[in-house]
């Protein structure tokens, strides 16, 4: 027993060194000009991760096919990674070896702050401003401005957005009609509305998907702004816990909780309304079909969050594939394709010639006539390191709050900030 | 390991495969694999824990994760339910398979089929039965809900209510491990010479006395394989949150558990030294636990 470990130890050792050596030697880095290429000379091949299902994929497939029509030196890989859980899961695990990276990938700008820190994350802006026709991105301006600024860091253009949605206020069309209720426009009318329903059907009349979103909008709303500074046992932050906790005390607002998603309790009709995102009318859709008609309207609040992916690409890749994979985004959210890929799968175009566009807005869809409204003051949380960790906080202290009616907001928020505080740190 | 250590000297001299170097070719293939791909990430994680930054730039950071995550009440939380996860379902489970395996083995009529029947939950994938305990579990019109509502109790919110979470947890722990402990109990159960009974029969020993001066003791070693391995498996819960609580770690936290924190903190916050940390702690309970009980063992059975 004691020779083999003897023996066995050192080398076991020597080989984990060895290997270790060959984890950390390895550097796809910068092969690439810092001018882009402005044409692609012969055929390039590029990988696009991505973890979209159902109709989202198909309407992206059909999408890719018709750009490699035109592009016929171009070919795109869509790779699917079943999930973005699996896709966040595999990113990070390629971030350690960059070659194994794809061309470009679908992923929130949380995801990517640490791969920007490496260096393995192409700045897009040369691209984007180029002044050479067939790079130019034809107007920037013309995406959404909470879009740009969600995907812009220290003055650089990281990503492009794609998969964006916004929050709506999903409503029970005939029970509003029955009770002879106005869409609420903003939290004070949200709670007497709610409260309107609750007093006359029982149940609950309203729910936020996301906790972590209505904080955001509430303080937006009130003067206030997630991020950094924010002092979370200030006035804006206490007075949100305070209005949900309310709510979920007196009966008149709920929150999904293990559901996630407060679509079945809203198709089973146990909540009047929900303010929820705006790519989710299909399970809308489904849920209320043969029950009741529904309909959405602009989220009741001054500002309205702007949630979902861009698109990123790496610095694994040559200059002619990332010259190809730019040509591809700009494909992608050219106005046409914005008008499909928003009509077939919910999801926001990013631009707001698409928004406006009649072909957009007479689709037969509940969020294409309110989209304009919807979308006018989007706000998107901070691409800092550290983001993620301090709404997960934020998050977990509304959850407990909720969960005892009676506990003390005050409490709560006060053992709240130096764990708040020491999230930004790092 | 006395034992073995004299064992060897008494065999220094004489043949010993482990001198061939032969045998140390023949392995090479098996020890490369267990390098790369359980030594290696060992290493990698001991190393990380002691780094923060990026994949790609991680510096030395000293104890600063340890520090960090000690102190983080969420990791804290997170241990305590992985210690009550553990204490409650492997004494819990043990007892409920014994009683069922008993019953399964004696000559009552159909024990064959309800024998299937107890081991297809073991093939069965623990989220798709994690799929069905979210339906039976349910606020709103789950089935335990209403059966306890038949005898007055409730309304509970199983899945939603934070102070149920880990209730709600172990009995999805308990019902988990039920499956596989049958069979390997059943397969003791099996190996007891039924003479044994036959002589206690004929002094007329008590159905109690039968199983407590017999059928435990035989068992003794199914029974404390079996308490190692669940409590090992306990250690690691990770899937069963995952599933019960769709994703999160139950409402405000309240079912996180050690591996979900590990999970979390790499892969979702992007801390990677600090998830690392937390592992290693974690390795260190589960170590110090395994010894212990094996130490305990030992005494028992001697």
């Amino acid at each position: 027993m004691m020779r083999i470990r003897r023996t066995l130890l050192p080398a076991v050792l020597a080989a984990t060194l060895a290997l270790a050596g060959c984890g950390s030697a390895d550097s796809g880095q910068d092969t690439a000009d810092a001018t882009p290429d402005t044409t692609i000379n012969g055929n390039v091949t590029i990988t696009f991760w991505h973890g979209m299902t159902g109709d989202q994929e198909k309407t992206l497939q059909q999408i890719t096919d018709a750009f490699m029509k035109e592009n016929p030196k171009i070919t795109v890989k869509l790779q699917n990674q079943s999930s973005y859980d699996g896709l966040q899961q595999k990113l990070t695990a390629a971030q350690q070896s960059p070659k194994n990276l794809p061309t470009i990938t679908q992923a929130y700008s949380s995801w990517m702050i640490n791969a920007i820190d490496d260096d393995l994350v192409v700045d897009q802006t040369p691209y984007i401003e180029s002044k050479d026709q067939n790079l130019a991105f034809d107007n920037w301006d013309d995406v959404l401005e909470g879009l740009r600024k969600s995907v812009t860091l220290d003055g650089k253009i990281y990503g492009m957005p794609f998969n964006k949605s916004t929050e709506v206020l999903w409503y029970n069309k005939d029970m509003f009609d029955e009770l002879g209720l106005k869409v609420p426009t903003s939290f004070e009318e949200l709670e007497t509305t709610a409260k309107a329903i609750h007093d006359a059907k029982g149940i609950p009349g309203a729910g936020f998907d996301s906790l972590q979103n209505f904080y955001s909008v509430y303080l937006s709303d009130h003067g206030s702004e997630f991020g950094k500074d924010l002092d979370v046992t200030g006035k804006a932050s206490q007075d949100a816990f305070t209005y949900y906790q309310d709510g979920v005390r007196d009966g008149w607002l709920r929150t999904a909780g293990t559901n996630q998603y407060m679509s079945a309790p809203f198709a089973s009709q146990k909540v009047g309304m929900y303010i929820g995102s705006s790519a989710g009318e299909s399970f809308v859709k489904e849920g209320a079909a043969g029950k009741f008609t529904y309909a959405a309207a602009p989220e009741p609040s001054k500002h309205a969050i702007q949630q979902g992916t861009d698109i990123y690409m790496f610095t694994s890749a040559s200059s002619q594939q990332r010259t190809a994979a730019y040509l591809y985004e700009k494909y992608l959210t050219g106005k046409d394709n914005q008008i499909t890929w928003g009509v077939q799968t919910g999801y926001i175009p990013i631009r707001t010639s698409a928004i406006t566009d009649s072909k957009y807005t007479s689709a037969d869809t509940a969020i294409a006539p309110i989209l304009a409204d919807a979308t006018r003051n989007l706000i998107a949380a901070p691409i800092k390191p550290s983001s993620e960790q301090a709404t997960t906080d934020v998050e977990k202290s509304l959850e407990a709050v909720l969960a005892d009616p009676n506990s003390s907001v005050k409490d709560a928020l006060a053992k709240l900030k130096p764990t708040f505080e020491s999230d930004w740190q790092e | 390991m006395a034992g073995g250590v004299r064992g060897w000297l008494a065999r220094v001299g004489s043949y010993s495969a482990e001198r061939q170097p032969r045998a140390w070719l023949l392995l090479l293939p098996a020890l490369a694999c267990i390098g790369v791909f359980n030594v290696l990430p060992l290493v990698r994680v001991f190393v990380m824990a002691f780094q923060s930054g990026s994949l790609r730039h991680l510096r030395f950071a000293g104890w600063s994760n340890f520090v960090a995550v000690l102190a983080d009440p969420s990791f804290v939380r997170a241990l305590v339910n992985t210690g009550v996860f553990a204490c409650v379902t492997v004494p819990v489970g043990l007892v409920v398979s014994l009683m069922l395996a008993v019953a399964v083995d004696s000559r009552m009529r159909g024990s064959r089929v309800f024998e299937a029947l107890l081991f297809v939950p073991y093939l069965t994938s623990v989220v798709a039965v994690g799929v069905v305990f979210r339906y039976l579990f349910n606020g709103d019109f789950g089935v335990v809900d209403y059966v306890l509502s038949l005898v007055g109790l409730g309304p509970f919110d199983f899945l939603n209510d934070p102070r149920l979470s880990m209730v709600t947890l172990c009995v999805f722990g308990v019902w988990l491990s039920l499956a596989f402990n049958i069979v390997i109990l059943l397969s003791g159960l099996r190996a007891i010479d039924p003479l044994l009974y036959r002589v206690a029969d004929l002094y007329g020993a008590s159905a109690w006395e039968r199983f407590s001066r017999i059928t435990l003791p035989q068992l003794a070693p199914m029974i404390t394989f079996l308490s190692i391995m669940d409590l090992i498996n306990a250690f690691k819960v990770y899937t069963e949150v995952y599933v019960l609580f769709n994703g999160m770690p139950g409402v405000a936290d309240s079912a996180v558990t050690a591996v979900f924190y590990v999970y979390d903190k790499f892969y979702v916050q992007g801390r990677y030294g600090q998830g690392m940390a937390a592992a290693v702690v974690l390795f260190a309970l589960i170590l110090v636990f395994t010894l212990l009980q094996s130490l305990l063992v030992r005494r028992l059975s001697r």
